[in-house]
């Protein structure tokens, strides 16, 4: 560890506790929050490796522009699919 | 070319990647809305414990290839060349662990020559299993060669730093991307089963 910044290792650390956490919600019955449970915890993840590994803050946080853009095409692909598989009328 | 530029360029190349990535997850919610139960019991047939053995490989990869960056950014040629090999023993250690859960499927029957013989449900959660971990796998693959690549530079270079190596930054960030699809993976394809 004397060789590398001390931040990687915590968020290192951040990360694989969180991996347990997925690991552990995934053996409690949660029902129906199963799911957001595990994404909730995902997204954390996602978010330590952006800010901790990649620096998305860096270069006057147009990577997170870049990204954010990204992301809000996902969100309304994904809602329109969904809103539509839900609402489908079956024959 | 001025770094910024570059990582701005790099930005928008794995902005495209997580609409590639994207579009087959909105696939998978869809299908998964459609047939819960089948979905969930596909879940069951993966390998929990080695999809979980991966993720600890993944998320200890990016740890190294942070490492890796920090170290070239100090001029330290050597430091940086360990944290690299180390990235590189863990990506090979990855895809060994992909192909050892491959080959159990082709033993259970539910190989991806096998498809057609799954029920319908199912087949689809194969398919789907099969066209996202293939895919981020070929990531996986391609960060592979770039990490490769980046350890022969480093070594042929004395002088080697950040400064003379900006490529270095770039090929980190697409590591830690894949790194990304995986912890979105693994929730879906090995966590979220059937109910304990």
């Amino acid at each position: 560890m004397t060789h590398t910044s001390p931040h990687y290792g915590y968020a290192w650390a951040a990360l694989v506790l969180l991996a347990g956490a997925s690991y552990g919600a995934a053996h409690v019955s949660l029902a129906t929050w199963a799911m957001p449970v595990a994404l909730a915890i995902a997204a954390i993840k996602v978010a330590v490796v952006l800010t901790r590994f990649m620096h998305v803050q860096r270069d006057h946080g147009i990577g997170g522009w870049a990204l954010v853009t990204a992301g809000a095409f996902v969100v309304i692909m994904v809602s329109l699919v969904l809103l539509e598989v839900a609402w489908r009328a079956e024959p | 070319m001025p770094r910024d530029t570059v990582r701005f360029g790099m930005w928008v190349f794995l902005a495209s990647e997580v609409l590639l990535f994207a579009a087959m997850l909105t696939l998978y919610a869809a299908y998964r809305m459609r047939f819960p139960v089948i979905f969930q019991h596909g879940v069951d047939l993966n390998n929990r414990t080695l999809g979980t053995l991966n993720t600890f490989v993944l998320l200890t990869s990016s740890y190294t290839m942070a490492c890796a960056t920090h170290a070239l950014a100090r001029a330290q040629r050597r430091v940086t060349l360990l944290w690299l090999a180390a990235t590189a023993a863990l990506a090979l250690a990855f895809l060994a662990f992909k192909g050892v859960e491959y080959t159990h499927h082709a033993h259970e029957g539910y190989g991806v020559y096998a498809l057609n013989a799954a029920p319908p449900g199912l087949r689809l959660f194969l398919v789907l299993y099969y066209v996202l971990t293939g895919t981020h796998g070929v990531h996986v693959l391609v960060g592979l060669v770039l990490i490769g690549a980046a350890l022969g530079r480093v070594a042929r270079n004395p002088a080697a730093t950040s400064q003379h190596a900006p490529w270095l930054d770039l090929i980190a960030l697409y590591w830690h991307f894949v790194d990304i699809v995986w912890i979105l993976l693994w929730p879906l394809l090995y966590l979220t089963g059937s109910p304990p």
